[in-house]
């Protein structure tokens, strides 16, 4: 159950000291479901996206008291999710001196490795093909398609033109398509 | 999960097959995750805020009062400073202990010390000593280099007042009484055949020396120009380092001491 109180409310709760932490919770609660499935689609893993979604929590504590209100919070925390999420996935990739030959395969690798990956099956083959895309594509697509972000909100989040968007959009499912038939 | 209608009618748009396939999420989460991540999240950002709370720990640890009265402490220790050795005012073991030199050093040690250091530091070989009568035979050879220039020059001059058959002929020794029709025209045949040096080369050392003498000329420096090439001369600061450099170059050219008398 979501905690349908106005951003407004809660950060202004956020800000006086006796309900600072009932505050920060009830935003928790409110958006991490949809952050947590918008970080583990990009990071695959859900430890990982466990990993992630706390630490960008954390930051947001640390600097929800400087945010400005002229941005939406959840367009706030779907950035801050994003740029976690990519920078997540780089720094992994140095650890294990994953090469630029190897990076494709290093998504779909974290993809096969999932407990209920079953290759037979549309929705897996579905994602085997999203993780062959382009980072860029890769997100808009999973904000698109899965999230069901509208682009002018998108745009907001990944401070790129709508018309941008929709480009990436469209190859990404060209990219998809042409996979699942070809494979 | 079915899509909404804006995407499913974008991609419809696209003519894509993607607007038929129901958007499953196939990832899956542990039981009961989104009912505790809140708790988790909380717990880590409190962990995070006694870490930065711990950053001024130093300042609970220090005693009551501590930070009231240190500027007044800092002041007192300081004028102790200018009255009396810190160590002495703080330390009353220290302070018992009389600030005696147990080392000596040898009598009047100071004293010499530096000449003795100057000396160790000073070249061990005495400065190499020119004897006179060597710097004399330098100054022999530069004087015999200016009478070499001199004679060179009186020759150049004289070529132009003397016909070609004196100048032939006081140079190769011949006769002054000699015919002088013979002597023109030995000299007519060495301007023909431009062998005025070879006429020179030809010459006995015993004619030149002769020559020399007569003329009253010094008979030591004309050899030691005739015979040498400015670029053959030894550096000129190996007069000072080696005593014998004139005498050794004189002898590399064969030039040995003739006497004017």
């Amino acid at each position: 159950m979501t905690d349908q109180t106005d951003d407004k409310e809660l950060l202004f709760l956020f800000k006086e000291e006796a309900t600072k932490e009932s505050a920060f919770t009830r935003i928790i609660k409110k958006y991490q479901e949809k952050l947590y499935w918008h970080i583990r689609r990009l990071v695959i893993n859900h430890e990982d996206a466990n990993d992630v979604l706390q630490n960008m929590f954390i930051k947001v504590w640390k600097g929800l008291d400087n945010f400005r209100e002229d941005s939406q919070l959840y367009t706030w925390l779907y950035r801050i999710a994003t740029n976690e999420s990519l920078t997540f996935l780089q720094q992994q990739k140095k650890r294990r001196s994953v090469s630029l030959s190897d990076d494709e395969s290093f998504l779909s690798n974290k993809l096969v490795a999932d407990k209920d990956f079953d290759s037979n099956k549309l929705e897996w083959k579905l994602q085997l093909a999203i993780q062959k895309l382009p980072e860029r594509q890769r997100t808009v697509f999973n904000l698109r398609y899965f999230s069901e972000m509208p682009y002018e909100e998108m745009s907001r989040v990944l401070e790129t033109s709508e018309g941008s968007l929709k480009a990436s959009y469209h190859h990404a499912v060209k990219k998809i398509e042409d996979y699942i038939i070809n494979r | 999960m079915q899509k909404s209608p804006s995407i499913y009618n974008e991609l419809k748009e696209l003519n894509s097959p993607l607007a038929d396939i129901p958007a499953t999420n196939v990832f899956t989460v542990p039981e009961g995750y989104f009912d505790v991540l809140s708790l988790d999240i909380m717990q880590a950002i409190n962990e995070y805020r006694i870490e930065e709370l711990n950053i001024p720990a130093l300042e609970r640890n220090v005693p009551e009062g501590y930070f009231d009265t240190l500027a007044d402490e800092v002041l007192r220790k300081i004028r102790r400073s200018d009255t009396a050795p810190a160590m002495e005012e703080e330390d009353g073991f220290l302070a018992s202990v009389r600030k005696i030199n147990v080392f000596t050093v040898p009598e009047n040690y100071f004293e010499g010390l530096a000449t003795g250091i100057v000396a160790q530091v000073s070249p061990k070989q005495p400065a190499r000593v020119i004897a006179m009568t060597n710097r004399f035979s330098i100054f022999k050879y530069a004087v015999a280099a200016g009478i070499t220039g001199i004679i060179g020059l009186s020759l150049f001059t004289q070529f132009d007042k003397k016909t070609a058959a004196e100048l032939v002929a006081q140079v190769t020794l011949i006769p002054a009484n000699q015919d002088q029709s013979e002597l023109i025209k030995n000299a007519g045949e060495i301007i023909r055949n431009d062998s005025f040096d070879k006429t020179l080369e030809a010459l006995g050392d015993e004619e030149i020396v002769g020559y020399l003498k007569n003329n009253g000329e010094d008979i030591n420096a004309a050899m030691v120009a005739s015979v040498t090439d400015e670029k053959t001369l030894p550096n000129e600061d190996a007069y000072f380092t080696d005593e014998k450099t004139l005498d050794n170059f004189l002898n590399e050219q064969h030039i040995v001491q003739i006497s004017n008398n």
